[in-house]
């Protein structure tokens, strides 16, 4: 069993240790592309974890005596969610409506009447399945997902909390798909590293994470959509608001959602509640931090905001 | 045969490692299926393809890291390099140094490369916390190790009395327990 020391160890270990060094400083994106190259790889394997997953969760809740109890709890926790996003959606179309309603009393009413017209691009929600699961711990990243650039997934993309009981209320409540069911939607993250057929979402935590947001004040007719600010990943359990100006009225239990004004992203969708905010004496600005709507994924899967060319524009062209 | 089963190894190391981490954590401490498969290349495999397969392995835990490839790779290669220079393999390691072995590189790996990420991109190391992540994780790897070990090594010696295989007599994860 005995053998030698290798004459070329020496070598070898320091050329790839060069190449270690020099992939260091391989720019982001190229590594974001060998990454995506590994994780396409790894699909499969991810598939049978997947299916292995769901049987030993089926076993284990056959075997479990409290199985129905756990069930129904799980029932009621779903439903609990879903009337607080739908808590959460109406308040945002409030504060919409508030804002038309101080523009319309600002500017007055136009003499022209006009209706409105179909939009030329339409919001649609993708469903993917979470095949990885989220842990901050030693500098693990990403949560990872089964849609990729083959489904048209771009970098940047929004991802939502899936809640598939707020579909059935909005649906039930005569609202319709396409409208601002979309809003007050919890944000997960955005989408990372995209692969041909997965991707990863960057949490809202994550230190790289920013997106535009905006402040909502809470006042006797609903919520009033304030100053535009980022959001910041700290990499901790909470997030960081800045560019929020000294000037600008804020407190403790505000809440944060996307920048609505972004012709990208047309209706607000949740980040998070304000959980301190500090004004140092002279200084500019705030030092808000936020709690996040979601800070862990726990379901099986999430949507993805993307949009497409609205039908209806299409045929009447 | 050693490569195959590194091979895949590695695979189902990095399936683990980005899809069930958390799940198989106790009380916040997570196995590291990448740095198993680490040690059992420092351990099982001859100089030169330990280091090329602590490059790969590290490159495979970079890609599941945030921040900029290679840190992992650069802090794999150095440690390996350094345990087969101190330990120098004439001999299978006795198990209990292999275990040693594993643990040691595990905490090694996580702590050098964890720290070397937040200074790349100006965050402070908060040592205390590192460095019990990292024993925890290096304990964790330590005992799946043993475990992988003991198991080799039962089955190795079942398929002994019915096949007599020599791969087996000579031991892929050291002939120890063959």
């Amino acid at each position: 069993m005995s053998h030698k020391p290798s004459r070329i160890l020496f070598p070898l270990t320091i050329a790839l240790c060069l190449l270690a060094l020099a992939l260091t400083g391989v720019p982001q994106s190229i590594a974001n592309k060998a990454r995506a190259i590994v994780f396409d790889a790894s699909l499969p394997g991810h598939r049978l974890l997947a299916v292995a997953r769901t049987k030993i969760i089926a076993a284990r809740e056959r075997h479990s005596p409290d199985a129905e109890h756990d069930r129904r709890m799980r029932d009621l926790e779903l439903q609990a969610r879903g009337w607080q996003q739908r808590y959460r959606q109406l308040q945002a179309q409030n504060g919409l409506l508030n804002e038309k309603l101080t523009a319309a009393v600002r500017d007055g009413v136009s003499p022209y009447r006009g209706s409105p017209a179909e939009p030329l691009v339409v919001p649609q929600l993708l469903q993917a399945s979470v095949l990885g699961d989220e842990s901050a711990a030693m500098w693990r990243s990403g949560t990872l997902i089964d849609r990729g650039s083959a489904d048209g997934l771009r970098e940047s993309t929004l991802v939502l909390e899936e809640v598939a009981a707020l579909v059935d209320q909005g649906v039930s409540a005569g609202l319709s798909a396409g409208q601002p069911i979309y809003s007050g939607r919890n944000v997960v993250g955005k989408i990372g590293v995209v692969g041909r057929w997965t991707s990863t979402i960057q949490p809202l935590t994550d230190p790289k994470f920013r997106g535009m947001a905006q402040l909502a004040r809470k006042t006797p007719n609903g919520i009033t959509f304030a100053s535009t600010a980022i959001l910041e990943g700290t990499g901790e359990d909470f997030c960081r608001l800045t560019l929020v100006p000294a000037t600008e009225a804020v407190s403790v239990g505000d809440e944060v959602y996307t920048n609505h004004d972004d012709s990208t992203l047309p209706f607000p969708f949740f980040y998070g509640t304000v959980i301190q905010a500090d004004l140092k004496p002279g200084a500019s600005h705030w030092e808000i931090r936020v709690e996040p709507a979601v800070k862990q994924i726990d379901s099986h899967t999430v949507q993805i905001l993307t949009r497409s060319l609205n039908p209806a524009r299409q045929l009447a062209n | 045969m050693k490569h195959i089963a590194l091979i895949l190894m590695a695979y189902v190391g990095f399936v683990l490692d980005l899809g069930a981490h958390s799940e198989l954590s106790l009380n916040g401490v997570s196995p590291e299926f990448l740095l198993l498969a680490l040690s059992v290349a420092a351990t099982c495999q001859r100089d030169k393809s330990a280091i090329i397969w602590a490059a790969v392995i590290g490159f495979l835990v970079d890609c599941i890291s945030s921040g900029p490839l290679g840190v992992t790779m650069f802090c794999s290669i150095a440690a390996v390099f350094a345990v087969r220079k101190m330990l120098p393999r004439r001999k299978p390691y006795y198990p209990p140094i292999s275990v040693g072995i594993c643990a040691v590189l595990a905490f090694v790996v996580l702590v050098s490369s964890s720290a070397a990420r937040s200074l790349i991109v100006g965050q402070a190391v908060d040592w205390r916390s590192l460095l019990t992540l990292a024993a925890g994780g290096a304990g964790y790897t330590a005992a799946l190790f043993t475990g992988l070990r003991v198991t080799y090594g039962g089955v190795a010696r079942v398929l002994l009395r019915f096949v007599g295989a020599d791969s087996f007599r000579r031991g892929a994860m050291g002939g120890r327990y063959s």
